[in-house]
């Protein structure tokens, strides 16, 4: 299975996102997780989708995510097929990359980001990701952009994942009641472009429609300006 | 005064179509929700899940707090009716909102706000729910709970029952003109995470575009997806080959699929 991800915060909203492409159908649905003042995770090669819960737990608990890989390597045997990258609340991200995960891995940490790839064909998607996020860390743009501007980079690299099946998937949240930009693609020939795609309606649709995103602490006024 | 009613327009919701349908199935215990709607990405703010407890939905206006209130009132309470009414009840303004929970204990409740668009309506029963707004008719909430329960008597699984009543409903509204954007089925057992989690975000006939995505995922499920761990089993099992078994699977899958109903 092909995968590469990144997570990331916002530096100006403090926002966590994640972004994810596949070809496997409907990745976005056991492979990423983000609680909001929390932090977020990814977990990619040989797939456990309890990952997730467990990774959040131990975040909330105040580990570092570092720390909370280690408490869950405990909790699996075969931790050493998997591929995890996690963030905290504050922006701090990591990934390990288990020493049997599938072939042609490769990951990168950033200052408040972190890329992971496995199972590619060559590990250019994961430079272009890093290149292309680096570039934008001083610019204002959303993250949603600046997220999907990197995996399009990445899809461009020559070594992306080509054809159907594939799926991608995009996961931003910034505060408990906030509403979550939280879209998918379970299966296209061009997932990512189609994530471009429904992310420019996504954005739209939210500035044409504000009653219909209700927070708790302010009704009828959706808090969508920024991620 | 113009000014006003200016604002006013800005804040008024605007008018989708949205039908959702829970339910619950005691054999196998597990729970599932299937949505359709004109509005875009529905999928993602509807569902709201509480594995092993029940599963709902809310729709018309969102509010990201029901999750939170559900999840927590699902914990320390057992009666659907209870449940949403703990929600219901913390909401400053339930009115603009339609919201169903469906219980593993075979409760099941929905409420409907009064600012809710023309032709709103739900429907609950022992072991589902059904909520629907801005409808071109009533008949067609009739028409799905009776498509539901027919296909619930004739053995289906429970991901079929509720794709198979939402390919009822699309057909219904395409008869009404009334065009639909987005779609999403889930389901889930006491695993916390779902056994389909799946989406049409964006799409000209989403049900129909689900159940492509549904059958494909089949697939992946038959052969490569014995990778997923249980609570119980938490290591989970690794990728088996593809095989011929996985193949006669496939194929057999596929087929049972598209039986009509």
């Amino acid at each position: 299975m092909q995968t590469y991800s990144i997570i990331a915060q916002c530096p100006h909203t403090k926002a966590l996102g994640v972004a994810t492409v596949s070809d496997r159908r409907a990745i976005g649905a056991f492979s990423m997780a983000i609680r909001p003042e929390i932090g977020g995770c990814v977990i990619q090669g040989v797939l456990n989708p309890l990952y997730q819960g467990w990774i959040l737990a131990e975040l909330a608990r105040g580990l570092t995510p570092d720390e909370a890989i280690l408490a869950i390597r405990l909790r699996d045997q075969k931790h050493a097929h998997r591929q995890i990258l996690a963030i905290s609340a504050d922006g701090i991200a990591t990934v390990r990359t288990g020493r049997n995960a599938p072939s042609r891995s490769a990951d990168y940490i950033g200052q408040g980001f972190a890329v992971a790839g496995s199972g590619l064909r060559d590990i250019r998607p994961v430079e272009e990701i890093v290149r292309s996020f680096n570039q934008t860390i001083e610019t204002t743009l959303p993250l949603g952009n600046r997220l999907l501007g990197a995996l399009e980079m990445a899809q461009l690299s020559g070594g992306g994942i080509k054809g159907e099946p594939q799926s991608a998937a995009l996961l931003i949240w910034r505060t408990v009641d906030a509403p979550a930009t939280d879209l998918r693609v379970d299966c296209h020939r061009d997932s990512v472009s189609e994530l471009r795609r429904l992310y420019d309606i996504h954005v739209a649709f939210r500035n044409q429609n504000p009653a219909l995103f209700s927070t708790q602490l302010s009704a009828g006024r959706a808090d969508h300006a920024a991620e | 005064m113009q000014q006003n009613n200016q604002l006013n327009d800005s804040n008024r919701q605007a008018e989708f179509t949205t039908l959702t349908i829970c339910a619950h199935c005691c054999q196998t215990n597990t729970l599932g929700l299937a949505t359709i709607s004109s509005m875009f990405a529905a999928g993602a703010h509807v569902p709201i899940c509480t594995p092993g407890r029940g599963i709902g939905a809310i729709q018309g206006a969102f509010h990201r707090a029901y999750n939170v209130w559900i999840q927590d009132a699902a914990n320390a309470l057992s009666d659907a009716e209870t449940i949403l009414n703990v929600a219901v009840k913390q909401d400053h303004a339930p009115d603009d909102r339609q919201s169903i929970y469906v219980a593993t204990n075979g409760t099941s409740a929905a409420f409907t706000g009064k600012r809710i668009q023309k032709n709103a309506r739900h429907v609950i029963n022992s072991s589902f729910a059904l909520a629907g707004h801005g409808l071109p008719s009533n008949d067609i909430i009739d028409q799905a709970q009776e498509t539901f329960a027919l296909i619930s008597s004739e053995g289906f699984q429970l991901s079929e029952q509720l794709l198979k009543t939402l390919e009822h409903v699309e057909t219904s509204l395409e008869a009404t003109h009334t065009p639909m954007r987005s779609a999403a089925l889930f389901v889930t057992s006491e695993e916390p995470y779902p056994i389909f989690d799946l989406r049409v975000d964006d799409g000209q006939k989403p049900v129909h575009r689900l159940r492509e995505i549904y059958d494909e995922y089949l697939i992946d499920d038959l052969t490569l997806d014995f990778a997923f761990a249980t609570t119980d089993q938490p290591d989970g099992k690794m990728p088996a080959p593809f095989g011929e078994a996985a193949r006669w699977l496939k194929r057999t899958t596929r087929r049972w699929n598209r039986r009509s109903i």
